[in-house]
């Protein structure tokens, strides 16, 4: 079965990973990734990749930005953002420029924050305003 | 010049009573050619070969999917284009190219703009568009899942495979993912496409769709979906990849392009190997991922 027009870009389809489904090895993709499901391994993604509330990965996770819900066994490098929400779990440390932690949510490990440039915070100031 | 293959029983014989009006177009937009006629299983393969061997650089098959994966699996050269004129019970490779009707695909024809699109082998035969196993295929040899319009004989193909469904085991598959990702997962259906199919800006990538068993809310979405042909949203795993080996427990029946096809294990791949179909749009010439 095909997936709706409107979710593909010119580089192809995301990728989705539900919660039924076991993992073992790397998952890469330059699309965007979701994965609900367990992972035994590391997951690249060139954009946004998703840990769901279900998820539970053994692994280092690296891409773009990072939004994790489930549980995370490693380390996650995020380009720009990493956001733990309140069911998400991790043990591990956290690179990124920006991280986000919620009520509720378990970080354990050190976080390494890589300054915005001045740039960066000029855009970010102008998208606050 | 342009090489008909019509498939005479495609569309339950409705190819047989379109072929004077069809000739009778295509003579007036300029691309009349040789027809000819299948009689047997495979028949296309060997039509489409012996046609090319001829010196043909066009090839239209005038029937359905099952029509089409058989010319397919007969084009020998890269030259070689091939155009559908739909008139199958299923058509949904020439729907993807843009085509709904004979009369617009003999527009379609004359107009000849080209996509190239990659093959997939799957074992030791080639398709490009579907193939699926669990309980879609099931359906597919146990309900007549043609899109049917009318309200009546869908709601007559939903009750039966509501029915079906309900008795459906689901199988337990193992996939091996571009030679060193292992996936496990209870599986209700699998289909793989080439991502190109749904979207022509992609490369050309297997995309690979698993669906979960559905619960019952799931399962009416489901097969409605499935019986429209349409898009199925809830429940679903999905990934590219160059390259899977698929196991089940147990074994199951596999179809390509509407047509069973072997059973699994299977191997299935993308391949360098290119089709340039005539297709309502003309898209980017191929790509190969490899």
């Amino acid at each position: 079965m095909a997936k709706k027009q409107d979710v593909f870009g010119v580089s192809g389809t995301d990728t989705v990973i539900g919660s039924s489904v076991k993992l073992k090895g790397n998952l890469s993709s330059e699309t965007d990734i979701t994965v609900d499901g367990t992972l035994v391994g590391n997951i690249k993604s060139g954009g946004h990749l998703t840990i769901g509330v279900n998820a539970h990965i053994t692994g280092n996770l690296s891409a773009t930005s990072i939004t994790i819900a489930g549980q995370v066994d490693g380390n996650v490098l995020a380009v720009d953002s990493a956001s733990v929400m309140e069911t998400g779990q991790v043990h591990g440390d956290i690179s990124c420029s920006r991280l986000e932690v919620g009520m509720g949510g378990v970080f354990v490990g050190m976080s390494k924050m890589k300054p915005l440039k001045a740039t960066e915070l000029e855009a970010q100031a102008g998208s606050d305003s | 010049m342009y090489y008909y293959i019509l498939n005479p029983v495609a569309g339950k014989g409705s190819v047989s009573t379109l072929q004077e009006k069809l000739r009778l177009r295509l003579r007036e937009l300029g691309i009349d050619g040789e027809f000819a006629k299948t009689t047997g299983p495979d028949d296309a393969t060997k039509m489409a070969k012996a046609a090319i061997e001829k010196g043909h650089t066009t090839i239209v098959v005038v029937g359905g999917d099952g029509t089409v994966n058989e010319v397919v699996n007969g084009i020998t050269k890269e030259n070689v284009a091939v155009g559908i004129i739909p008139a199958g019970n299923s058509n949904m490779l020439a729907h993807r190219l843009g085509i709904n009707t004979w009369q617009q695909a003999c527009e379609v024809l004359a107009a000849r703009r080209l996509t190239s699109y990659g093959l997939i082998a799957a074992g030791q035969k080639y398709f490009l568009s579907t193939l699926t196993l669990g309980f879609e295929t099931d359906l597919d040899k146990q309900v007549e899942t043609a899109p049917d319009t009318k309200l009546r004989s869908r709601v007559g193909q939903f009750v039966q495979g509501w029915g079906h469904a309900r008795n459906y085991d689901t199988l337990e598959c193992r996939i091996i993912i571009d030679g060193d990702l292992e996936l496990t997962a209870p599986l209700f259906s699998l289909s793989i496409t080439n991502q190109k199919f749904d979207n022509p800006l992609a490369p050309n990538k297997l995309l690979v769709t698993l669906v979960d068993t559905p619960n019952r809310r799931q399962l009416t979405s489901y097969l409605w979906n499935v019986l429209k042909k349409d898009d199925i949203e809830e429940g679903v795993s999905r990934f590219g990849a160059k390259r899977v080996v698929i196991e089940t427990t147990p074994p199951t029946g596999i179809m390509i392009d509407g047509k069973l096809s072997g059973r699994t294990p299977i191997a299935i791949r993308l391949t360098n190997k290119q089709i340039r179909f005539i297709t309502e749009k003309q898209f980017s010439t191929f790509k190969p991922e490899d």
